[in-house]
């Protein structure tokens, strides 16, 4: 019973102290910084901005 | 230190207190009031808990909840499921508080007091259609054997004639269902072991 | 970063990104594909026990007379090999393919995944045929014998290396919101399991502490794995499959945030009425209402991204499956706030309303979600084509009208059924008895899912084997054959 509740203590703490940290590296990271470029990550050169990429098999992609 | 990260920490603070509280404490005090409580010894609790492992190995759960309600909530106590609404106490000897989360049959809480005639059990078990015709609750026929002559005591005559008798996982799970009498009398008290 | 605006017309920036694309995709091909076959496999036998289930709750005498073919053993089997066997199975697959793209980093040490996927299906196998055999644990949620969790949680432990594995090698810069999503989920999914096997099955805490530890777990699985799954899915292929980035992507960064903090706190609406201290369900019945701010900033999200671009899902199977999934998340969540609040609760709880909520979750939201990705994926792993535009659609619709049925339906009766309960002078039986329509109704409901999953494990099969066509027109998926392209 006692090995449960460690357990749960250290899961507890481990959780908060690893989100504490993730959250405070992101925001001196600056990845909150420049939101409008980071919604563009997905897209790359052979993907991207303005390509619709699916489509139905064997029909054509029609224009967005 | 980042004006966000300040804020975080608080959020997570709360967030890792709350958890306390709900979970980690609970925990804790029940358990200290259950290691108070004599150990089950008897032949009879042995086949009690023989019972309860066959209600959850058959899933019984899945349409019976084992909770009365509060009487300004729900209308579990007009119905006759109990005569207080079950708080945690009541469960404290249990191994599993099987309370369930589906009343696709009546809640079970105290069916030992409101039906406490093991040979109704039998026969409703093996089908349930014999007592209470309309009923969705599955027929349990394979926690029964048929017996040819009269020795055995609790065996029972289907509507054709035919003999059949529970298997001791019958029987345990009958001596399970008259043992819930979860919502009587006052509720046992959580800083005192109940009377045995 | 690259700056997509410059590169489209730098045919070597162009080159470069396809080609790493390649490797990534190729990488991904063997070990992936070995997940969502596993996954499609526990999908159809889901839908065996579920339809089996459904039918007998109306008709109790179907294959009544064998123990292991008994309603309470069969509905938790459908339920366990649904979660485990084929959401999370396929969550896993979908996952590390959005990891891997948006790290830009291929798989590594493909024969790991391998490994874990084999280590997936043993411990299914086993809970299941523990289940089916009388070895239940009667924990919903958490039904699989005490045997099976050391061999999901060595099979999950991989994906995870695999998630920091790929997160190490992501390039510089920004950290886009379906990589927080997943990377977190990867943690969190173990935690809530091993945490919950221990104290539930391992080493049982006090009868009266298990349910609010019971129901903690089955609801964080949800809000913490499947919905980031989920959500990550959609915001990764809405834009792409559009070619247009998030609308107010900010708001996303606010949803997970808050996502991860107010859910883990709504377990206990499961438990209202129950015998549990009032303060502890109302924190619950708070938290649960709360969970309006990251539903309604998401919803909000897609629909800004989808607004002007719903002819897309004309054209694109993906986006059919994905938004429909989406609005699905958004309606399941609003429906759960309000089911959280006393009044509608008193009436819901222990009805088939909360079954129809929790299938407009897992279904209509988690596994529709996973269909589009699905579509999606494929032909990138394999470099074909669909086989077939018709199953595709027989499969959307099948399942769209489907699930939508089965909801509509079975809440209307579950709420039926709950208004019912509160007239102490109805009899048991009578109430039962006018719950049938709507059960038979599901079962009707489930037969449609089952042509659609059947359609969609024919169009699986028939990838996999290399039975499609393969295409002469131009497609986006490119071809390493077509180049002479070190793979």
């Amino acid at each position: 019973m006692t090995l449960s509740f460690v357990l749960i203590l250290l899961t507890l703490t481990g959780l908060t102290v690893s989100a504490v940290f993730f959250f405070g590296w992101a925001a001196r990271s600056g990845q909150f910084r420049d939101l409008n470029a980071g919604a563009k990550t997905v897209f790359s050169p052979d993907e991207p901005e303005g390509k619709p990429s699916d489509s139905f098999p064997n029909q054509e992609r029609p224009k967005l | 230190m980042h004006k966000a990260t300040i804020l975080f920490i608080g959020f997570l603070i709360t967030f890792a207190t709350a958890w306390t509280g709900l979970v980690l404490l609970p925990a804790r005090h029940y358990n200290a009031q259950a290691a108070q409580l004599p150990a089950a010894s008897s032949a009879d609790e042995a086949l009690i808990d023989r019972g309860r492992q066959v209600y959850q190995a058959n899933g019984c759960l899945y349409c019976h909840s084992q909770q009365v309600s509060p009487r300004h909530f729900r209308r579990d106590q007009e119905r006759g499921w109990g005569e207080r609404r079950t708080v945690s106490s009541d469960y404290l000897r249990d191994k599993i508080a099987l309370l369930g989360t589906m009343r696709t049959g009546p809640d079970l809480a105290n069916i030992g007091i409101r039906n406490p005639s093991a040979s109704w059990h039998s026969i409703h078990l093996y089908d349930p259609q014999l007592t209470s015709p309309g009923s969705t609750m599955p027929p349990f026929r394979f926690l029964f054997e048929p017996v040819k002559d009269g020795a055995v005591a609790d065996a029972f005559a289907l509507p054709d004639g035919t003999r059949v008798a529970p298997t001791a996982d019958a029987r345990a799970l009958v001596a399970y269902l008259l043992s819930l009498k979860h919502s009587q009398g006052e509720p046992p008290d959580a800083f005192e072991p109940p009377a045995k | 970063m690259t700056d997509s605006a410059h590169s489209s017309i730098d045919p070597v920036a162009i080159e470069r990104s396809r080609e790493e694309r390649i490797r990534i995709d190729a990488a991904a091909r063997g070990p992936l594909l070995h997940w969502l076959a596993s996954a499609v496999f526990w999908l159809l036998l889901g839908t065996t026990l579920a339809l089996a289930a459904s039918v007998k709750l109306h008709d109790p005498e179907y294959l009544a007379n064998h123990a292991w073919l008994t309603f309470g053993r069969v509905r938790p089997a459908h339920l366990n090999t649904m979660v485990y066997g084929w959401a999370s199975a396929a969550s896993v697959a979908v996952g590390l393919w959005i990891m891997a793209r948006l790290c830009r980093a291929p798989l590594r040490h493909g024969w790991s995944l391998h490994f874990a996927a084999v280590l997936w299906n043993i411990g299914n196998a086993v809970g299941t045929w523990g289940i089916l055999t009388g070895g239940s644990t009667s924990l919903e949620w958490l039904e699989y014998p005490s045997g099976t969790a050391p061999w999901l949680l060595a099979a999950f432990a991989v994906a995870m290396w695999q998630g920091v594995d790929m997160m190490r090698r992501r390039p510089p810069g920004h950290i886009y919101v379906s990589q927080w999503y997943l990377f977190a989920s990867l943690f969190w999914f173990p935690l809530l399991y091993a945490t919950a096997q221990v104290l539930l099955i391992w080493k049982p805490v006090a009868a009266p502490a298990q349910p609010p530890i019971n129901w903690w777990f089955a609801h964080n699985v949800l809000g913490l794995w499947f919905t980031p799954v989920g959500l990550a899915t959609a915001y990764y292929l809405i834009p792409k499959v559009l070619g247009k980035p998030i609308h107010s992507y900010y708001l996303s960064i606010i949803g997970f945030w808050s996502l991860a903090f107010f859910y883990a706190w709504n377990g206990m609406h499961h438990l209202i009425g129950g015998p549990y201290p009032a303060w502890l369900i109302s924190v619950s019945v708070a938290a649960s209402v709360m969970m309006l701010v990251p539903v309604l900033t998401v919803a909000v999200n897609h629909h800004f991204t989808m607004i002007g671009n719903f002819r897309a899902l004309r054209w694109s199977p993906t986006l059919r499956f994905v938004v429909f999934a989406a609005m699905s998340y958004t309606l399941v969540s609003v429906q759960g706030s309000l089911t959280a609040i006393r009044a509608v609760n008193r009436v819901t709880h222990f009805t088939h309303y909360t079954v129809a909520h929790a299938h407009l979750g897992m279904y209509a939201f988690v596994t529709m979600m996973l269909f589009g990705a699905i579509y999606y994926m494929m032909p990138r792993l394999l470099n074909r084509e669909w086989p077939s535009a018709a199953l595709i659609r027989v499969h959307f619709w099948s399942c769209a009208i489907g699930v939508l049925f089965y909801w509509g339906t079975l809440s209307y009766g579950g709420i039926e059924q709950g208004l019912n309960l509160q007239k102490p002078d109805m009899p048991f039986l009578d109430i039962v008895a006018r719950t049938l329509p709507y059960l038979r109704m599901r079962t009707w409901a489930g037969v449609l899912m089952t042509v659609g999953h059947l359609a969609f494990a024919t169009s699986f099969l028939l990838m996999l084997f290399g039975k499609a066509r393969a295409t002469s027109t131009p497609t986006l998926f490119a071809n390493p054959a077509a180049k002479p392209n070190p793979a």
